[in-house]
């Protein structure tokens, strides 16, 4: 449908032609219209090639009803603003025809100018905010096209794209794992905006993040006077996600008493708000998050195993960036660019000892560390190359949990390496001369843990 | 029965652009007898669907010229007829409009002299 701005296409459907020309007369008045009348729905059907953006459907016409006319109107473009227009005496038919599809509708005895106006001015108004949804839903999917929205050539990623495409031309519930900060909920948008499903709705919700009483609420919605404080009815995620991708982040912090009823909406594809009794069906892609290991939840009795494979689906696991080799400068190349455009500091580059330093540190807060840590680099540069003391490594992790965490001793050996790598670039002989061991057992160590990364996946 | 032209509701949306009225009043002319002769076709043909259909567009032209009686006549005809009135129920009341029509076609005439 070509934009509204450049002016509007009104059909009129209407086998009287006197009242046809009354109606022409009124809304050529104002000149961004083009108005046309057909005398019958056959005429009208065998124009829509022209794009009308608003048709004015009399709900009795010699060849057909209205209610054909309507549906051949919205089979060609749902997009088309259809008024019915009827005789005071037929509302019923009129107010049938709004809930099979029709926009608005007027009787032929209030159709002054007043009337008509507010009439078209309500739909015109209707379709700019369609016609603008559409144009960001597409703006979206550009910026999701997988190579622009996920950066990298390792090998770990290429596993990764391959799994994103065969996730996105299906329709199967997909898993994704990593660890936080890799990237997670940018994969579920990626899938989606790439998917069949584009033009329908996003709709993220974060299981941690919502306090537990909420949670049900959020996700199935409430009918008025379902409890205290519910003066009106609310839609939950499920039906605001329907022809579009429900996301479910952090899917390892639900309780056990709502997974029960996740479980029961995923099997029937239906849900039924809190306080009510209509059951209400949808049609949503499920993709859930966890940095957590569900089958291990699973063991322990905090996750239903019933749920966890209706969940499972296609499992993609989001490698950490430690692990992911080069792909570390590839990405902060793309966010210091972002950061230079966003700050206007003109074209910024990573320095040699910038770049070593980015391939030696492990990011324990994986890529949105890498983000944070860039952003503030593309400001405290004073010229236009970051050099390694541009960068401030503030992982709270680090120092404090240190001896928090419960770890065997080969892993805190590991860590402690890990550690003097990052203060000394990566050298291994230095740290081997530091720690007093040799080079070879710090490759070693270090091949090991990759491997035990590798495995656990 | 009522038969008086009321041209408020053409005056009011085109500003009194004579220009327009009078095109819509040719057009009432050249239109009704048309539909008359479907009416008097269908009559004849025991057709009460078409008789339906044609008292049901002749309302809003009926209305536009501010001939409101002969509209809730029009709209009598079209509801009975919907509803399994036969031809021979409906005749007299559908003999009736068309000759009412012929007087407001003669009213028009007269308005555009």
């Amino acid at each position: 449908m070509d934009t509204i701005n450049n002016g509007i296409r009104i059909f009129i459907v209407e086998d009287d032609l006197i009242f046809a020309k009354t109606i022409r007369y009124i809304l050529t008045l104002n000149p961004d219209h083009d108005v046309r009348v057909f005398k019958t729905g056959k005429e009208c059907i065998n124009h829509l090639h022209l794009n009308p953006h608003i048709v004015s459907l009399d709900y009795s016409l010699p060849d057909m009803t209205g209610a054909d006319v309507l549906q051949r109107v919205k089979a060609y473009n749902a997009e088309i603003g259809v008024i019915i227009l009827s005789g005071q005496q037929d509302v019923a038919t009129a107010v049938e025809l709004l809930q099979k599809g029709a926009d608005d509708y007027l009787t032929k005895d209030e159709a002054n100018k007043e009337r008509l106006f507010n009439i078209v001015e309500k739909l015109k108004k209707s379709i700019s905010l369609r016609q603008e949804v559409a144009s960001l839903k597409e703006e979206l999917t550009e910026k999701y096209q997988f190579n622009e929205s996920i950066k990298g050539n390792s090998p770990a990623m290429q596993k990764v794209f391959k799994l994103l495409e065969k996730g996105a031309k299906s329709n199967i519930t997909v898993s994704v794992t990593g660890e936080t900060g890799t990237g997670k909920e940018l994969i579920a948008k990626s899938i989606h905006y790439n998917s069949p499903r584009r033009k329908g709705n996003f709709v993220a919700i974060n299981v941690s993040a919502i306090p537990k009483d909420l949670l049900e609420s959020e996700l199935f919605g409430y009918e008025k006077g379902a409890f205290t404080g519910a003066a009106t009815r609310k839609q939950g995620k499920f039906e605001l996600a329907n022809n579009g991708t429900l996301f479910l982040d952090e899917i390892g912090e639900m309780e056990l008493h709502l997974q029960a009823k996740l479980l029961r909406a995923l099997q029937e594809r239906e849900i039924t708000r809190i306080g009510g009794n209509e059951n209400i069906k949808f049609d949503a892609r499920i993709i859930v998050a966890t940095h957590r290991n569900l089958s291990e939840l699973v063991t322990k009795g905090s996750f239903r195993e019933d749920l966890y494979y209706r969940l499972l689906g296609l499992p993609i696991h989001l490698p950490p960036l430690r692990q992911r080799g080069n792909d570390v400068l590839i990405l902060a190349k793309h966010f210091l660019n972002v950061a230079a455009k966003e700050n206007d500091l003109g074209t910024m580059k990573l320095g040699q000892t910038a770049k070593d330093k980015l391939l030696t540190y492990d990011f324990p807060g994986n890529i949105r560390e890498l983000k944070a840590i860039i952003e503030l680099a593309a400001i405290m540069c004073n010229g236009k190359t970051i050099q390694r003391e541009d960068f401030q490594f503030n992982n709270p992790k680090k120092a404090t949990n240190f001896f928090l965490e419960e770890m065997t001793l080969r892993e805190y050996n590991i860590k402690i390496v890990r550690h003097y790598l990052e203060q000394h670039d990566g050298s291994i002989a230095t740290v081997a001369k530091i720690l007093n061991i040799g080079k070879t057992t710090i490759y070693r160590m270090l091949k090991e843990d990759d491997d035990d990364d590798d495995f656990s996946k | 029965m009522q038969l008086t032209v009321d041209l408020t509701f053409l005056n009011e949306i085109s500003d009194g652009d004579q220009g327009f009225i009078t095109d819509v009043l040719t057009t009432f002319l050249e239109e009704m007898p048309k539909d008359m002769d479907h009416l008097k076709q269908a009559v004849q043909a025991s057709n009460t669907l078409e008789i339906s259909r044609v008292a049901h567009k002749t309302k809003s032209t009926l209305q536009t010229l501010g001939l409101h009686d002969l509209k809730d006549l029009a709209y009598s005809i079209e509801q009975r007829a919907k509803k399994g009135a036969s031809t021979d129920e409906l005749r007299p009341d559908a003999t009736q409009f068309m000759v009412y029509i012929d007087r407001a076609c003669a009213k028009v005439t007269t308005l555009l002299d």
